[in-house]
């Protein structure tokens, strides 16, 4: 129906028992990578379907009034769909032991996650620009919208780090909002090398992440790593 | 079991605590609603808040920041949160389409309630439609699909006392915008009619949202 790109991930094993799950996005990181990260660390094996964006074809008029909310990520399970990426992870997270080991901690997976897209909603105004996706003043985008929303969002996740000690965001294990805030800095850092240098903790967290296996594996073999 | 201690640290309006006070009603759960006035919150408050923010939900003695987070959080613990994960994930997945319709709307509604400087009608011009099709239509659909006349699954959860409020704010300050979705103003008045509900309703603090 559609030509878009569409592979498997690696992780086949028996399907009998399985569900089936189908990840439909854009083909870029964005806010598919997060989704994407945790179904690979969940270890479910997914079909991770790219679209090409609306510029390059007319697959994603055509799927969108098919989406619940006319955007995507979508995962469909046995057919079924569920939209928004942060409720994507979380359903996968929570079920396989990613999303914080009790009622509290979730609750803190959740406020980081939340803290990050407020930060991401101001901050996107001027990285949006420096990576080319629209026109813009760069430089007074980044004085007026870049430099402050990192300085108001950082300095509580390395506090954050620092209180926990683990590692880890909330807890002593890895949960969703790790994998997104990871993506975040590496993101961040490729835009602007020296941006995060006053945190050190969230620089040694993103490489405590992206060393753990399933997500350094992810991550070697992804479609933007080969391009 | 002892009692779980909880405190709500807000300001003296309902916004984005409302839908948790709703759920406390609900579910009969006593709980602290402390409400900051804005000469407070700078004064004594914002340094006391973890992310130096409201609202905030202490439990135990322990905070929580962001409303949705202490929203899923209260949720689940009282019955919030669907049967199902996939009936909770869609619980989230319309509370985070709230929040990005709400950034869209965001410029005309706080130049209309005064709390931001600006041309309310450029801002009505420029933002109102686009964020009404990124929430309504979605919203009128699932309620036309869901026979038992809540959002999602057969009893209320924690998105219907969120929706119902903001249609409420919404028929008071902008009557009209909803006017191509009145399935939106039946759910809001079968919320409000809940027993616990219409009871909150009554004797809460008055406040123009």
């Amino acid at each position: 129906i559609f030509s878009f790109s569409s592979q498997k991930s690696h992780h086949f094993s028996r399907l009998s028992a399985m569900s089936v799950y189908k990840l439909f996005y854009f083909d870029i990181r964005g806010r598919g990578e997060v989704v994407r990260q945790t179904l690979a660390l969940a270890g479910i094996p997914f079909e991770d379907i790219r679209l090409p964006r609306p510029a390059d074809g007319p697959q994603w008029a055509e799927f969108k009034s098919k989406t619940p909310f006319g955007q995507m990520p979508v995962l469909e399970v046995d057919g079924k769909q569920i939209p928004q990426a942060f409720a994507i992870s979380r359903f996968i997270a929570s079920q396989h032991g990613l999303a914080g080991a009790t009622a509290f901690e979730a609750a803190w997976v959740d406020a980081i996650a939340d803290q990050w897209k407020d930060f991401h909603t101001e901050f996107s105004k001027f990285l949006f620009v420096k990576l080319g996706f629209r026109e813009g003043n760069e430089k007074l985008l980044k004085a007026e919208h870049g430099i402050p929303s990192l300085d108001n969002f950082f300095p509580l996740i390395e506090k954050q780090l620092k209180e926990t000690g683990s590692g880890f965001l909330v807890g002593d294990s890895v949960t969703w909002v790790d994998l997104l805030i990871a993506e975040a800095v590496q993101v961040i850092s490729t835009a602007e090398p020296d941006f995060l240098d006053a945190f050190p903790e969230v620089l040694k967290h993103e490489q405590k992440i992206h060393a753990i296996p399933l997500i350094k594996k992810w991550i070697e073999n992804r479609p933007e790593q080969r391009r | 079991s002892t009692m779980v201690h909880y405190k709500l640290y807000y300001f003296p309006s309902r916004s984005v605590a409302e839908p948790v006070r709703q759920m406390f009603a609900y579910a009969g759960i006593e709980y602290e609603d402390v409400r900051i006035t804005k000469e407070e919150w700078l004064a004594e408050w914002k340094n006391k808040m973890t992310f130096d923010q409201v609202p905030v939900l202490e439990v135990d003695g322990k905070q929580i920041p962001q409303s949705l987070a202490i929203g899923r959080f209260v949720a689940k613990q009282y019955g919030f949160y669907g049967k199902t994960p996939f009936e909770a994930a869609w619980i989230d997945a319309i509370a985070d389409q709230f929040k990005d319709y709400w950034v869209a709307l965001a410029p005309w509604f706080y130049v209309h309630m005064g709390y931001a400087e600006g041309d309310v009608e450029a801002a009505k011009a420029k933002c109102a439609g686009p964020a009404r099709d990124m929430l309504f239509p979605h919203l009128q659909k699932l309620l036309k699909e869901n026979k038992s006349g809540f959002l999602i699954g057969d009893q209320v959860s924690w998105i219907d006392f969120m929706i119902q409020e903001h249609v409420t704010v919404l028929e008071e300050e902008f009557p009209g915008y909803l006017k191509d979705y009145p399935e939106l103003f039946v759910h809001a008045a079968k919320i409000r009619a809940l027993p616990a509900i219409k009871a909150w309703i009554e004797k809460r603090p008055v406040s123009r949202g």
